[in-house]
């Protein structure tokens, strides 16, 4: 047997076995000691540690109205190298989402592993898009916070970014408590993210963010919005702010901002938009200071409303004419007739009687200069330089707003304090919290006492003296006491000069005067009328002022 | 053709054997059994990986497919083994010929499927030409090694045998199937070698090939170049040429000892395995059968082989011993690159596994093979070993 060489046959059948042995070994290895490793990456894949997303919290205004919440809606992603025809799939696509095809087809043809098609599908364009039955098209349920009263409330709400993350306003603020925690579902999955019913399951349950009822009153805040929003049209004015504080407690009832910008589309806004004016705004108040000034110094026995002084148009401070608005002279002046008329040079004589040092004092009392602590995103603090800094002529001007900045929630606090007979409180939006451990109510928080109930009982007669006989009368509503005082400020340029007409224009007050319910604070940046913006102002107080008194049905408190 | 040109050790004509239904004593049972076994154990593995796969289609489909594809394998089988192979040595030239005629026939109306021209349609079911040529090739081969086993040490008779070789290898890999133009190669090696070529003969080849490696190399689409090259890090590239690799991967580590049970794998069913059905068939059966799965594959597989040799040891001529040489090696390289691809030992080549991928095609083609190996079995001269 010639052919038959057996050393040969055991030779070929032993490189056979040794490479048995070896693909065995490998294999044995493979399904014990590698496969940790292959489980590592095998678990990223089919055991996908999904995260059940918390349900974000719902949040209402004060009377339960809801002003944002969540919804699920479906998302379509694709798998591009799993979509056999992409012209053919783009073209469906464009026609079912009422869009060009190029693009989706543009970015199909990418080279992306995955990519996002359109998020938040109306539910029967979803519908449509998954009869199509493509294949590599998915859909992810995706949440998408809506606002049901669009752009009403949309500083005080802030909104929620494409990530999830709350941004600005209480979503900002909040957005630890709103967002709660993720749950984790680890399910078996196959590739194209159908979830398996015979795979493992193991679920640790997410817990949903906390519902939020706030401050806001949704007719306050409507009113607001629309008086802003007229003032702004009428005025032009660069930028504006409306707010209502409920004085007894410092909750915000209203808050509005404007240029406003819509939550649900924020892509579409101006980044100017999006900065909340009533908190993220310093600018130079003005007249409305004035009473502050007054209040210091009736608080420290300075003066007394009936103590008078020659008015002659102007004073000089530290060297410096300070003049009166229009430099007008009104001789023998009263403490309470510097309200009623808004007299710069009794303000500057008023703040020289207190000195910088007090004045400076009160100033930080009544919290100027650091943020209120409002449980707002984006607060700034405003600005008063410390006393060091202070040339001898500031405080002239600073006793009538000028040389300090504040936001319009720190002069809204301030005069909220002085209607509430001293007490300055911190101002809050979320009135209460409703997460699984139940209802968490805030509980207003007092920063200062400012100044005595009588000290402050005399500045509220003083400003209603300011509308019923003084220059704010245009506040007057029929039937009822308002205090208030208008304010007009020069605009400081970045090199400390001031801009040449150019004005911010304020008005601030409260009601019903004897017994104030709400503060309402008014700014308007660069209006039209220069000068005479502070009637826009006070149009629009009277505006948001006749509206609540209407809704809260608030008895009027004197003959019409 | 006379009977003078077959080179038998004995004189024996294919037209005066005895009749077959007194060789049944001569079939050889390890090699039937291990046949059988492994065909029931491909429709296991069947059953279990196609099961769920509700994209792929009804897995009734499959399993009755593969069942239907069994029994002709054993029809195929019996018929084979009817006639006495020298039968096969007689039509060589002609066999050779239809060869070459269907592997062109496939190159011009074959189907194309994954970017693969192999497929002709004979009576409404694909077919996958190349399988078919490479036991063809194994008996042309087998014929003209054994009608020069005299003079196998020229390296004329080698030349010859490449020259043989090549057309085939050259239609093959033009279809464009790497993986079954290898299987040439190695079928060529195995049979060359135990036909008693001088080794550094087979050695100088080899290195010539190697020589010739990076000009290969050259040729080859990119497609091809990246599976070669993603066994050696799959997760270089874990969504594109590591993919397939990973998934085996994944899939042989999660079934463990004794895997996770008939039809619980999830790689497979759920399509993170592509073409699980064939190359990487041999990941679900680990997935879904774990380690014992696997060593009960290669015990058969063993089994399968060494009946395979011993067939060879036994033959009545060279030329049987040179059938069961090629047969040898296609099913031991098939059965460790097909494996050693679902490892990532090995370049992923499209090879498929013998009785356990699904195809009509292959395991009628292996069927055909061993038909002939129990034909060399029957025409055995039992009574020469007996004494």
């Amino acid at each position: 047997m010639p052919t038959v060489r057996p050393r040969r046959l055991r030779l070929l059948f032993a490189l056979f076995a040794v490479a048995s042995l070896v693909l065995a070994g490998r294999l044995a290895y493979w399904q014990t000691f590698g496969r940790a490793e292959l489980l590592a990456r095998a678990t990223d894949q089919i055991r996908s540690d999904l995260v059940v997303a918390a349900h974000r919290g719902v949040i209402r205004d004060r009377n339960g109205a809801i002003l944002a919440t969540t919804v699920e809606l479906r998302s379509l992603y694709a798998l591009p190298s799993r979509i056999p025809d992409h012209a053919r799939a783009a073209h469906d696509l464009g026609v079912l989402l009422g869009r060009d095809p190029a693009p989706i087809r543009a970015a199909l043809d990418s080279g992306a592993e995955w990519l996002y098609v359109q998020r938040w599908l109306p539910e029967e364009t979803a519908t449509a898009i998954a009869a199509l039955n493509i294949p590599g098209l998915g859909f992810l349920n995706e949440p998408k916070r809506l606002y049901p009263n669009d752009a009403i409330g949309a500083a005080v709400l802030g909104f929620v970014n494409d990530n999830g993350d709350g941004v600005n306003g209480v979503e900002g603020y909040y957005d630890a408590a709103l967002r709660g925690t993720d749950g984790r579902l680890v399910v078996e999955r196959d590739p194209s993210d159908r979830d398996l019913a015979v795979g493992l399951r193991e679920a640790v349950a997410p817990r949903d963010g906390a519902d939020l009822t706030l401050t806001i009153d949704l007719v306050a805040q409507t009113a607001a919005e629309r008086e802003l929003a007229a003032a702004m049209q009428k005025e032009h004015a660069a930028s504006g702010s409306v707010l209502v504080i409920d004085p007894t407690d410092g909750s915000i009832r209203a808050l509005a901002s404007a240029p406003t910008y819509d939550p649900s589309a924020v892509r579409l806004a101006d980044p100017e938009a999006l900065r909340d004016r009533a908190i993220a705004w310093p600018y130079e108040p003005g007249s409305t200071m004035k009473a502050v000034t007054i209040a210091a110094a009736l608080n420290e026995h300075l003066v007394k409303p009936s103590d008078a002084y020659n008015d002659v148009g102007y004073t000089i401070v530290g060297g410096r004419r300070l003049n009166n608005a229009l430099g007008k002279a009104y001789g023998p002046t009263t403490v309470s007739q510097i309200l009623e008329r808004s007299l710069n040079a009794g303000a500057a004589w008023v703040g020289q009687k207190l000195g910088a040092q007090r004045l400076a004092d009160y100033f930080e009392r009544f919290g100027f200069g650091k943020p209120t602590g409002v449980d707002l995103a984006g607060e700034v603090s405003g600005t008063v330089r410390p006393l060091a800094e202070w040339y001898p002529v500031d405080v002239g001007t600073a006793s009538f707003g000028q040389g300090v900045s504040v936001s319009p929630l720190q002069l809204a606090m301030a005069y909220a304090a002085l209607a509430n007979g001293g007490t300055l409180y911190r101002p809050y939006v979320v009135a209460s919290r409703r997460d699984a451990d139940g209802e968490h109510r805030t509980a207003p928080v007092t920063v200062s006492h400012v100044v005595t109930p009588d000290t402050a009982a005399t500045i509220r007669g003083m400003l209603l003296s300011a509308v019923d006989i003084g220059i704010a009368h245009n506040a007057a509503i029929s039937g009822f006491s308002v205090a208030g005082k208008t304010g007009t400020a020069q605009i400081a340029s970045p090199d400390g000069n001031y801009v040449d007409d150019q004005y911010v224009s304020s008005f601030a007050g409260f009601f019903p005067a004897a017994d104030p319910k709400y503060v309402v604070l008014v700014v308007l940046e660069k209006p039209d009328s220069r000068l005479l913006g502070t009637l826009t102002a006070t149009d629009a107080f009277k505006g948001v002022a006749q509206d609540i008194l209407r809704y809260a049905r608030i008895q009027p408190d004197r003959r019409p | 053709m006379s009977a003078r040109s077959i080179s038998l050790p004995r004189a024996a004509s294919p037209l005066h054997d005895r009749p077959t239904f007194r060789r049944l004593d001569l079939v050889d049972p390890y090699l039937l059994i291990a046949t059988l076994l492994l065909m029931a154990y491909g429709l296991v593995t069947t059953y279990s990986t196609s099961y769920e796969d509700v994209a792929a289609g009804d897995p009734v489909q499959f399993i009755l497919r593969g069942a239907i594809f069994t029994f002709l394998g054993i029809v195929t089988m019996v018929a084979v083994a009817y006639f006495d192979y020298a039968w096969f040595g007689t039509f060589a030239p002609l066999l050779y010929l239809a060869t070459l005629g269907l592997l062109v026939l496939v190159l011009v109306i074959g189907h194309n499927v994954l970017g693969g021209q192999r497929w002709i349609t004979i009576a409404g079911q694909k077919f996958q030409v190349s399988e078919f040529a490479k036991v063809l090739m194994i008996v042309v081969l087998a014929k003209y090694f054994a009608d020069r086993h005299d003079k196998i040490g020229s390296p004329l008779v080698l030349a010859g045998a490449l020259v043989l070789l090549g057309p085939a290898f050259a239609l093959v890999y033009r279809q464009p199937d790497l993986g079954t133009s290898l299987v040439f190669v190695v079928i060529f090696f195995g049979m060359a070698y135990l036909a008693g070529a001088r080794p550094w003969q087979l050695a100088s080849l080899v290195a010539i090939g190697l020589g010739a490696f990076p000009l290969i190399w050259g040729l080859l689409q990119g497609y091809q170049k990246s599976r070669l090259t993603a066994f050696l890090n799959p997760y270089a590239d874990p969504q594109g040429a590591g993919w397939n690799i990973i998934q085996s991967l994944i899939a042989i580590g999660s079934g463990q000892a004794t895997g996770k049970g008939l039809t619980a794998g999830t790689q497979s069913p759920l399509g993170y395995l592509p073409i699980a059905e064939s190359d990487f068939v041999f990941a679900g059966l680990a997935e879904d059968l774990g380690f014992l799965g696997a060593v009960i594959l290669f015990a058969l597989y063993v089994v399968l082989l060494v009946a395979t040799l011993r067939i060879g040891f036994r033959s009545r001529d060279p030329f049987g011993t040179f059938i069961a040489a090629g047969v040898f090696s296609m099913l031991a390289f098939q059965l460790v690159v097909n494996v050693g691809m679902a490892m990532s030992l090995m370049p992923v080549t499209g090879i498929p596994l013998p009785f356990i991928s699904h195809g009509g095609s292959s395991l009628l083609s292996v069927c055909m093979a061993l038909g002939i190996l129990q034909s060399v079995s029957m025409r055995r001269d039992a009574s020469r070993l007996r004494s």
